[in-house]
């Protein structure tokens, strides 16, 4: 069977497990255990540990494993683990938090020095009235006009789709011909 | 109260936003180097801005209004220190919407940003692939054409634009697009007469036959005398994601490949979902 693997990234509460429940056929098989540090507690009480997994089957021999790293740093070790073999990646940002903007920044930095395959930026929570325009997002981040941000939002399915579909884009066009 | 800090760990952006949420009356002053800006606050609006700051031929000079607001929100860094007030002193110069200037401001960075790129790649030449890849279809409009029958190594972008009076926009653009089809090489990164100046040699001119990717790339600009200037890492950062680190050799080998049937099937599963 041929796994394509696809690992959704971000800093800390971007939206990254919502991601993939929002998309997974099967429940997702998530690592969250309680917040015990006060600054991060008051964002969310749960937060992921290790990974969080969902899968799309596509027949009975190709399927789309999708990986949810943990958001904060000193988790990073796991984001070298769950990026390897991957075919793209998506870095999940929350739109409506511009100190979290910096974090992100460096998320992309680091997968971008790791790997060598297309990804795609996410502004998250683009249905909170406080959240921040694209392009202003874009400006904070640094991202090159080439780098596709998408606005979205994680609990809509239609929305997450719109994500998957522009990553594959991508990967379909610097694929081979089968 | 008074709250102070320097923009480089909380840009004005952020700063302002969280001043007007405060609905405070008071000054915030920034300074850095031999500039000066203050921005008072009148309950959650921004009521007056000015900006002191003395030009490279050490002239004084002033602004006020919006045009202070768009040049402090340029600046990187500068101690700042905001101080509540029962009264404001200067007369108001500005009723804007906090949101609107930052997104002009955004714009007006974009728009520099381009000019810079353009200017940029305006001196680069581009070159035919020798062995383009084999694929079904390559569809070339008239003005492909007329660019790809240009391209010889030796004329500029800028030169092209010229000989088929097209702007440099348009040119740039057709440019790249030839260039993802894989018809001709840009090596945008380092412009044609920077990396001589740089000591850098050029894969091409080296006789290797294209950009070698796991290079580690040099950014550069050329200042108004003409000078060639490296730019620092974080300077360069805002133009490319990646900056740092040369990718090891077996990277773009250990890269995974994916057949496009594969691709096509596992779209079609997500649109259906």
């Amino acid at each position: 069977m041929e796994i394509l693997k696809i690992v959704v990234t971000g800093a800390y509460s971007a939206g990254k497990t919502q991601f993939i429940q929002s998309i997974s056929e099967i429940e997702v098989v998530s690592t969250e255990s309680e917040v015990f540090h006060e600054e991060e507690r008051e964002i969310k009480d749960h937060t992921t540990t290790a990974l969080d997994f969902g899968r799309i089957t596509v027949n009975d021999e190709t399927a789309l494993f999708l990986f949810g790293t943990p958001g904060q740093e000193r988790f990073d070790f796991m984001w070298e683990i769950l990026a390897e073999g991957c075919i793209g990646y998506v870095v999940m940002v929350d739109s409506t938090r511009p100190a979290h903007l910096r974090e992100a920044r460096h998320v992309i930095d680091f997968f971008n020095n790791m790997l060598d395959v297309p990804f795609v930026v996410v502004a998250n929570k683009q249905d909170d009235p406080t959240c921040l325009p694209i392009e202003y997002i874009r400006y904070r981040l640094g991202l090159p006009d080439y780098v596709p941000l998408l606005p979205c939002v994680a609990t809509d399915r239609e929305s997450v789709k719109n994500v998957l579909l522009t990553l594959l884009d991508l990967l379909y066009a610097e694929s081979k011909v089968a | 109260m008074s709250l102070q800090g320097n923009l480089a760990d909380l840009p004005l952006i952020d700063l302002v936003q969280l001043l007007t949420m405060q609905n405070k009356t008071g000054i915030l002053s920034v300074s850095r180097n031999f500039s000066q800006a203050q921005i008072c606050f009148s309950s959650s609006r921004i009521y007056s801005a000015f900006v002191h700051y003395t030009t490279r031929n050490r002239q004084q000079a002033h602004l006020e209004g919006e045009e202070a607001l768009y040049n402090l929100l340029s600046w990187p860094e500068g101690q700042f220190c905001f101080e509540l007030v029962s009264a404001l002193p200067r007369a108001q110069n500005l009723d804007i919407n906090w949101n609107h200037t930052v997104l002009e401001y955004c714009r007006r960075q974009d728009e520099r940003e381009r000019q810079n790129r353009l200017l940029q790649l305006a001196s680069i030449r581009p070159r035919l692939v020798p062995n383009p890849p084999v694929r079904a279809e390559i569809t070339l409009t008239l003005e492909d054409w007329q660019i790809l029958l240009q391209v010889n190594g030796q004329a500029s972008l800028q030169d092209i634009a010229a000989n088929i009076r097209q702007p440099l926009e348009q040119i740039v653009k057709i440019a790249e697009k030839l260039k993802k089809q894989g018809l001709i090489e840009l090596d945008s990164f380092i412009p044609a007469e920077i990396p001589a100046a740089l000591g850098y040699t050029a894969p091409w001119q080296a006789g290797k036959s294209s950009y070698d990717k796991n290079a580690a790339i040099t950014w550069a600009e050329r200042d108004s005398h003409g000078s060639v200037r490296q730019l620092p890492a974080p300077e360069a950062s805002r133009y490319v994601v990646s900056t740092s680190t040369p990718r090891p050799a077996s990277a773009e080998a250990d890269k995974p490949k994916v057949q496009r049937g594969i691709l096509s099937g596992l779209m079609a599963k997500i649109r259906g979902l």
